[in-house]
């Protein structure tokens, strides 16, 4: 009985305490928030669903920075906002170009709050991003997440939480890069354009990838998404073909001396499409590796440079620069010193698998 | 008081003595003294703590403290017992119990400990055993953040000077702590079981393991300026897992390390009551009942941050004084008197 009992103690302790009990009922969850406008002038959105006629519909309210607590006032809901459970964060791209850091600090300071929220910058101001989508029901919060998951799935953006752009901010050696969104002029849907460019000071820095030039950039940083499919025209002659590939595995190799780096990277693809056919025979094989690779060459030095002038390490060369190769790290400011060195970048890649068709 | 330990009882109460508290709160201490080179200084603070379980186990029939040496022990316990309980306390009300009176929790958490020490003397001893289960799926927990460290975080090293490294060295003592409990349990553990040799190596890698892997985990997910913002890393990497059936797997586990805590809670205060008892014979339960008063109160008074950090700061130079000097002076002074 005694040690019954004795358990039932230690057990208790697994139970939270009634004070410390919030009910739903208490609070409005906010699912997607966003911060726009410029320093000092910051204006804050938060989307939450409410019900209205038995039904749950989503609304909006302002606010002056991400704390909630500056938007319980002008809310019309008898509850106070919560961002416990955030599901995405928006930042218009006129807030992104300053350092974001400061108004996050509420994010991550309430243990509460939950860190795997999506992040992404958007074009232009926040209203539109905050209205219903048509033929997508109310939940915009539930598109945000589904967009943003299929593009990395995809292998065509950077899925990065809260926590991670947290730690990106404050590493040294790498800069952010988050998913970039602006409104489609044809379907006026939000729609994943490419990524934002980050320099060392925390500030977007006005450029952006474009969804091709994304998709380099995440096989650069050798994250690939569950899917990394790319697209080639391949010419021989006169003879045109369509050429897709998906990236199976990637293997990186940097060697980096005190007045250059050289990238090498191994990719092991599968082809998808390539109505040519003749990938049985030895020689077109090697064609179109060799093909592939100086694309891809091509693709990855391009990507490279732009980010260079971006003054955006967003591959993180500067981790092992910084780790192994103090002369070069202390040479300066590492955003200035990375957009001036020479980096050479090689691909090569090997085809493992041309599908059920030779 | 009476009682025989096994070989594994013992490690395991010295196990729990010495992670209990200790291991969410020392690794961003000691990360800022030492900066990239925490690693490699904590490989040395490892071979130290062998050398010191070795000198123990060679000494440790010398070790008869009189009533001076236990009343300092039993004093130094006092702070530290004060000191675990405050920063739990203080803790908890910042990560899960926000709103309810830290008297109560402070309270429930005495409690258990009273009710255990109140209890035969093997309830505290094999309360460490509900643990056992646990700490792996704490381990497991902490892997499912291997994608995001960075382990070229943990360079350049070699960068230390000296007074960064005697800071570092006074911050890892916090491992240290419930090791001089060595001392004195070691004359319970059963004479047919060995300590000497592999199984004491066996102990010292599993608590090396435990803090290393701590100290190299948070130094690879979090860069050095984050570490200096965060003052529990390792729940922070926690909060920051998602797995599909826990929303906050931080919360489970400081529910773990709340349970540790109580633990390590009880050893100590058994500890104490068990040195008292050496030498103040009778009245158990009622010296039980008075310690765990104050174990109530004294903590009240140490609620906010700068007191929880106050107190901790002077803990490793007590620490170094009742794991070395004291021992040091018990032992030889014993060694003379049977010469």
């Amino acid at each position: 009985m005694r040690v019954k009992g004795f358990i039932l103690l230690i057990c208790t302790l697994l139970l939270s305490g009634c004070w410390d009990e919030k009910q739903y009922r208490d609070v409005t969850n906010v699912s997607l928030a966003g911060l726009e406008g410029t320093p000092g002038n910051y204006k804050a959105q938060f989307a939450f669903p409410v019900y209205v006629d038995g039904a749950i519909s989503y609304t909006t309210v302002t606010g002056h920075g991400i704390s909630t607590r500056g938007a319980k006032n002008s809310t019309n809901t008898s509850q106070g906002l919560d961002t416990a459970e955030l599901e995405v964060l928006l930042l218009a791209d006129d807030a992104a170009k300053n350092d974001i850091y400061p108004y996050l600090d509420v994010l991550f300071r309430d243990p509460r709050n939950r860190l795997s929220a999506n992040m992404a910058v958007v074009e232009g101001e926040l209203a539109p991003y905050f209205e219903p989508i048509k033929g997508k029901g109310e939940d915009i919060s539930t598109f945000y997440t589904q967009l943003i998951d299929t593009a990395a799935r995809y292998t065509l953006v950077p899925k990065i939480d809260l926590q991670q752009t947290c730690t990106i901010l404050f590493a040294e050696d790498i800069t952010l890069a988050l998913p970039y969104i602006r409104m489609d002029e044809e379907s006026g849907m939000p729609t994943i354009a490419g990524t934002a460019l980050f320099n060392d000071q925390r500030e977007f820095t006005g450029e952006v990838l474009d969804r091709k030039e994304s998709a380099i950039l995440m096989l650069l940083q050798k994250k690939k998404g569950k899917f990394s499919r790319l697209d080639f025209l391949w010419k021989e002659g006169a003879q045109e073909s369509p050429l897709s590939i998906n990236i199976m595995a990637i293997k990186k190799d940097w060697k980096i001396s005190d007045n250059q780096i050289n990238a090498s990277y191994k990719l092991k693809v599968s082809v998808e499409e390539f109505p040519h056919d003749s990938l049985n025979k030895k020689k077109t094989k090697k064609d179109v590796e060799d093909f592939i690779s100086k694309e891809l060459t091509k693709n990855f030095t391009a990507v490279v440079k732009k980010l260079q002038e971006a003054k955006s390490d967003a591959v993180g060369f500067g981790q092992p620069v910084r780790a192994f190769h103090p002369k070069l790290w202390e040479r300066g400011d590492w955003g200035d010193t990375f957009s001036e060195i020479p980096i050479q970048v090689k691909v090569k890649v090997e085809m493992m698998r041309t599908g059920i068709l030779n | 008081m009476t009682f025989n330990l096994s070989r594994n009882q013992f490690f395991l109460l010295l196990f729990i003595a010495q992670t209990g508290t200790v291991s969410l709160s020392f690794q961003t201490p000691f990360i800022n003294a030492t900066g990239r080179d925490a690693w490699l200084v904590f490989i040395g603070v490892g071979i130290f703590h062998y050398v010191l379980l070795l000198i123990y186990e060679k000494n440790y029939q010398y070790f008869k403290p009189g009533p001076i040496a236990s009343w300092l022990f039993i004093g130094y316990w006092f702070l530290i017992l004060v000191s675990f309980i405050s920063y739990v306390d203080y803790t908890l009300a910042v990560w899960a119990f926000p709103d309810t009176p830290q008297i109560l929790v402070i309270a429930i958490m005495v409690g258990i400990s009273l009710y255990a020490n109140l209890s035969r003397a093997e309830t505290v001893i094999n309360l460490s055993v509900i643990l056992v289960p646990l700490i792996p799926l704490f381990y497991i927990l902490l892997l499912f953040a291997w994608p995001n460290y960075v382990w070229t975080n943990l360079f350049p090293i070699g960068t230390l000077d000296r007074s960064e490294l005697i800071k570092g060295l006074l911050t890892s003592q916090f491992t240290f702590i419930g090791i001089e409990l060595f001392l004195f349990f070691r004359k319970h553990v059963d004479q047919q079981h060995k300590v000497k040799g592999r199984p004491l190596f066996i102990y010292q890698s599993i608590w090396m393991v435990f803090f290393f892997s701590s100290v190299l985990f948070t130094l690879a997910y979090f860069p050095l300026v984050e570490i200096k913002r965060i003052p529990e890393p390792i729940m922070y990497i926690l909060k920051t897992q998602t797995v599909s059936f826990v929303e906050r797997i931080d919360l489970f586990f400081i529910y773990l390390w709340m349970m540790w805590s109580i633990i390590t809670i009880a050893i100590f205060a058994f500890t104490s009551i068990y040195v008292l008892q050496l030498h103040v014979k009778g009245h158990r339960k009622r010296n039980t009942i008075i310690l765990h008063i104050l174990l109530v109160l004294f903590p009240l008074l140490f609620l906010s941050k700068e007191r929880v950090a106050m107190i901790q700061s002077t803990l490793p130079y007590f620490h170094l004084f009742f794991i070395m000097v004291v021992p040091t002076i018990v032992i030889l002074m014993n060694r003379r008197k049977k010469k």
